[in-house]
């Protein structure tokens, strides 16, 4: 939008609204013709409109307002009565300049219709009355002057009628709504006040009589004035807004207080007082929070400037594109992301689009896109910032990371790909060859990402080498009052920020320990054939040390803390309700609190941080993945917990999993032709030495009276998965081999004994997947060590 | 002449700039903090805000703030770092100290206490310890 398009913008709605109050003092003044605050006003609304639209090069619109304008001010000198013929041409003439409008909001013109009748006839009335005035000398000369100078002196009056008008919307004032009811109060404001441009009650009712007396234009007067136009804004102080909303985060409070009473009343009449306060309350709040509400194309107008500024300064041709700049999201978040989003602006048009020869050898549009998304989704805003550019070469990202010790070698190699992509946002990473004034310094997206976590946001990196790399973000909508769920634990009550809540389990556990599996010390709960981990929130947060195994009902917070579901085991659940967040000091940083709130009766309570309840634990991992949600129809993270598994039995019927990957064979191998050297079992197999593992007899024992494989009498020839483990091979034997699965893993949990990779749930049942070379370990901690060849091209 | 705001937590007399708190006050509802510092007593709602109590007998490591009667009082200071209490066992007066009386802290301040106390100034009668507040509401603590 030019700059000149928002002026016009400005004025049409300006003027519409100044036109609505029209219509409607027009109408008073018919009433109360003496009424000189009505006409003044009415007077400077045609004023307003002829000097801003003689600057705007509106001829006729200003060639009619020019007549009306002359008219008034006999009016409102007294040489000219308001008779019925003065007042119809007068809602003729408001008529008139609300049809120019309209043509000017739908083309931009003035439209081809002629108005020089209706100019006629008010000029008519004028001259009769500049005759009346001559005749009169208590007149003033106001009008006169006025006619006598003619266009140019209008000219110059524009700049203090348009100040004027800015003047009085600016000191939009409430009450202004209410003038009509109540002249007396208002005849005593200021005259600059009395002209706000207020929102109206009726804007039709004007409309209609303006139909009523000049009935072949209604429809065109009345639509446009109604639909677009009808629109009223008026500025507020920020300053008022924060308090109000403060005011209303107090009277949340008391409201909360309020519905808490009313539980121990049994009073109807105040269970429907409070219920109803509960209503109101909640309905001023959104409204509230809805003022506080702004664009984000805020924060976006300034970027075509950037990207158009850095952009010469990389050599490079980026043109910026840009979607939702509707949507809304609370000032303060606006404000706290601001930082993040430029960076991420930044990173793309550094990092991410190619120099015009690099674009144009690839066969891409010499000309990169940045692309700027914005949507709101459930309680939060959606912002995607993706470029056209080179992507995010994973082997150049893993590398640097190595350099810079993010990673060690050994984990190098079991990094999925949006784990690797991940590594970018660890502080200390920059993948760029140098050093540039803008960015590359080594600071910034982990900065980015701490930032967008600070507000309760999340940001994923999705990649697509060569082609595109797009940083989503998740931002809350404001940060000023959340929905949480109230706990307890020890008698201390607890928010959990119903952001991360996913549902509420309860159940009652009489038989002291049905329901909560004990995976090798570490407590798990089944959750519709999901392996849930399980955390204490006494035993969390220091309360007790040693838990007796007892009965009773056991309820279960489920939380998400990062892409890690967990369970929260509590002493009782209370109520969900709204609070306003309070910082916390600094001598309780660190702690897994996201700060505290005042709950209604006036006690404080800590708002627990869950991912960092979950880190602390151990049940969310360090290592994040950001990955993408499984239903972004990307199919770039499907890899990342997708594996094939050799699904085996052990001879108690428990469930273990081998790495299919890491399978070479699996072979049936006699009792009888199991050799032991050094105390090792071994077996001839293929010309080679094939050493063996006992799987059932290595693992650490969970249960003391487990059957051994060998136990079994029936047992002649034994299961053994041959496998390549570290480029070696090894021969585990198993007791049965059920099945090859290939699966998503979608929950899982650490390992809770040695010679395991991690645990997960395959068809209702938990599984322990084996860590292969930890096993070897176990068996044989001498065997990698031993340097025999690999026997395979290894892995 | 300065002005010090006086307390007594256990057997010390201490004293702390005036222009440092905001006021004094008892308050009986504290939510503790698990995991926190255990000089870190809990949380105090003072009118809408949140200020971080602090227990200087712990902090000073002569036995928690109220071990004696139960009763404890809050100095509220206000700071860079907003809102924190000293939980101490008594309030005192506001007494003038002259500059020029400050001396080293008794050697009889052992421990962390010998830390926290930068000097004493002699009243008639006793010694007022003048302690170092900043490093008192350190965050290491």
């Amino acid at each position: 939008m030019s700059g000149m398009d928002a002026i016009i913008k400005e004025f049409l709605a300006e003027s519409a609204e100044n036109l609505d109050q029209m219509d409607q003092d027009l109408v008073a003044l018919e009433k109360d013709p003496a009424n000189q605050e009505v006409l003044s006003r009415i007077f400077r609304t045609i004023h307003t409109i002829k000097g801003t639209c003689g600057f705007l090069a509106f001829g006729k619109l200003e060639a009619v307002t020019h007549s009306g304008e002359n008219l008034l001010s006999h009016l409102r000198d007294g040489s000219l009565d308001l008779s019925p013929e003065v007042m119809t041409m007068m809602l003729s003439m408001v008529d008139a300049v609300r049809k120019l409008l309209s043509a000017i909001e739908k083309t931009g013109k003035e439209g081809d219709r002629d108005y020089s009748e209706l100019i006629l006839d008010l000029d008519r009335l004028d001259e009769e009355a500049g005759e009346k005035k001559k005749d009169d000398p208590k007149a003033d000369n106001t009008s006169s002057t006025m006619r006598g100078s003619g266009r140019t002196s209008r000219i110059e009056l524009v700049p203090e009628a348009s100040e004027d008008a800015k003047e009085t919307e600016t000191l939009a004032d409430p009450e202004a709504a209410s003038k009509k009811k109540s002249p007396s109060k208002r005849r005593k404001k200021k005259e600059s006040q009395a002209i706000v441009n207020a929102p109206l009650e009726q804007p039709v009712s004007g409309g209609a009589v303006a139909g009523d007396i000049d009935g072949d234009h209604e429809q065109e007067i009345t639509a446009p004035t109604t639909s677009s136009l009808g629109e009223s804004s008026l500025r507020v102080d920020v300053h008022v807004l924060d308090h109000l909303m403060n005011l209303v985060g107090e009277l949340v409070l008391a409201r909360n207080q309020i519905l808490r009473l009313s539980e121990g009343i049994d009073d109807q009449q105040f269970g429907v007082a409070s219920t109803r306060l509960h209503g109101v309350t909640t309905d001023l709040q959104e409204a509230v929070m809805r003022t506080r509400m702004q664009p984000i194309s805020l924060l976006w107008k300034k970027l075509p400037r950037f990207v158009r500024d850095l952009s010469q300064q990389f050599g490079k041709k980026v043109d910026i594109q840009m979607e939702g700049q509707d949507t809304e999201l609370d000032k303060a978040v606006i404000e706290a992301i601001q930082g993040s989003l430029l960076h991420l602006v930044r990173n793309s048009l550094d990092h991410g689009i190619e120099t015009p020869e690099v674009r144009r050898k690839s066969g891409k549009p010499v000309t990169g896109i940045l692309r700027l998304k914005a949507h709101h989704e459930g309680g939060n805003v959606l912002i995607e910032v993706s470029d056209d550019g080179g992507g995010i070469d994973n082997e150049a990202v893993l590398k640097r990371g190595l350099e810079a010790g993010l990673v060690s070698e050994a984990e190098a190699g079991s990094l999925d790909p949006a784990q690797i992509r991940a590594l970018i946002f660890q502080a200390g990473f920059s993948t760029a060859r140098r050093v540039t004034n803008v960015s590359g310094r080594g600071v910034g997206l982990d900065i980015v990402r701490n930032n967008i976590e600070a507000i309760g946001g999340s940001v994923e990196i999705h990649s697509d080498p060569g082609q595109s790399t797009s940083f989503r973000l998740k931002i809350p909508l404001t940060l000023a009052i959340i929905p949480v769920v109230l706990v307890a634990s020890q008698g201390q009550r607890f928010a959990i920020p119903q952001l991360s809540v996913v549902e509420l389990v309860r159940f009652d556990d009489q038989s002291g320990g049905l329901g909560i599996e004990d995976l090798n010390g570490v407590p798990v709960y089944r959750l519709r054939g999901h392996l849930l981990p399980l955390l204490y929130l006494d035993e969390e947060l220091g309360f007790i040390t040693s838990r007796k195994p007892g009965g009773g009902s056991v309820n279960i917070v489920v939380l998400q803390g990062d892409d890690r579901r967990f369970g929260l085991i509590v002493d009782t659940i209370e109520d969900s309700q709204e609070i306003v967040v309070k910082p916390l000091g600094q001598l309780i940083d660190g702690l897994p609190y996201a700060g505290s709130t005042i709950l209604g009766e006036g006690a404080v309570a800590l708002i627990l941080d869950v991912l960092r309840l979950g880190l602390k634990a151990g049940v969310v991992s360090e290592a994040r993945t950001h990955q993408a949600a499984p239903d972004e129809g990307l199919e770039i993270a499907a890899g990342v917990d997708r594996r094939t598994l050799l699904y085996v039995m052990g001879p108690a019927d428990e469930r273990l999993a081998i790495d299919f990957s890491a399978v070479d064979r699996l072979e049936f191998i006699p009792v009888s032709d199991i050799e032991k050297v050094a105390d090792l079992p071994v077996v001839q197999y293929r010309d080679e030495i094939l050493q063996l593992v006992w799987v059932d007899q290595t693992l650490p024992e969970r249960r003391t009276k487990m059957r051994k494989i060998a136990d079994d009498p029936d047992l002649d020839a034994l299961q053994v998965v041959v496998c390549t483990v570290d480029g070696m091979r090894v021969g585990l034997i198993v007791y049965r081999i059920l099945d090859i699965i290939d699966r998503n893993m979608d929950v899982t949990r650490p390992a809770s004994r040695e010679g395991i990779e991690t645990c997960v749930v395959v068809e209702d049942r938990v599984t322990e997947i084996i860590d292969l070379k930890a096993l070897v370990r176990l068996a044989d901690p001498g065997f990698f060590e031993r340097g025999l060849k690999p026997s395979s091209g290894g892995r | 002449m300065l002005q010090y705001c006086t307390f007594w937590v256990g057997e010390l007399f201490i004293g702390i700039e005036v222009s440092r708190v905001q006021e004094v006050l008892s308050h009986s509802s504290i939510t503790p903090v698990p995991l926190a510092p255990v000089h870190v007593k809990g949380l105090i709602n003072l009118r809408g805000h949140i200020v971080t109590a602090i227990d200087m007998g712990l902090r000073l490591d002569v036995g928690p703030a109220g071990s004696a009667d139960g009763d404890m009082m809050h100095v509220i200071l206000n700071d860079d770092q907003g809102l924190l209490s000293l939980v101490v066992d008594r309030a005192g007066d506001v007494v003038e100290v002259d500059k020029e009386a400050h001396e080293d802290p008794p050697d009889t301040l052992q421990g962390e206490a010998r830390r926290l106390i930068r000097g004493a100034f002699k009243l008639e009668g006793r010694l007022l310890l003048d302690l170092d507040v900043d490093y008192a509401v350190a965050i290491s603590g």
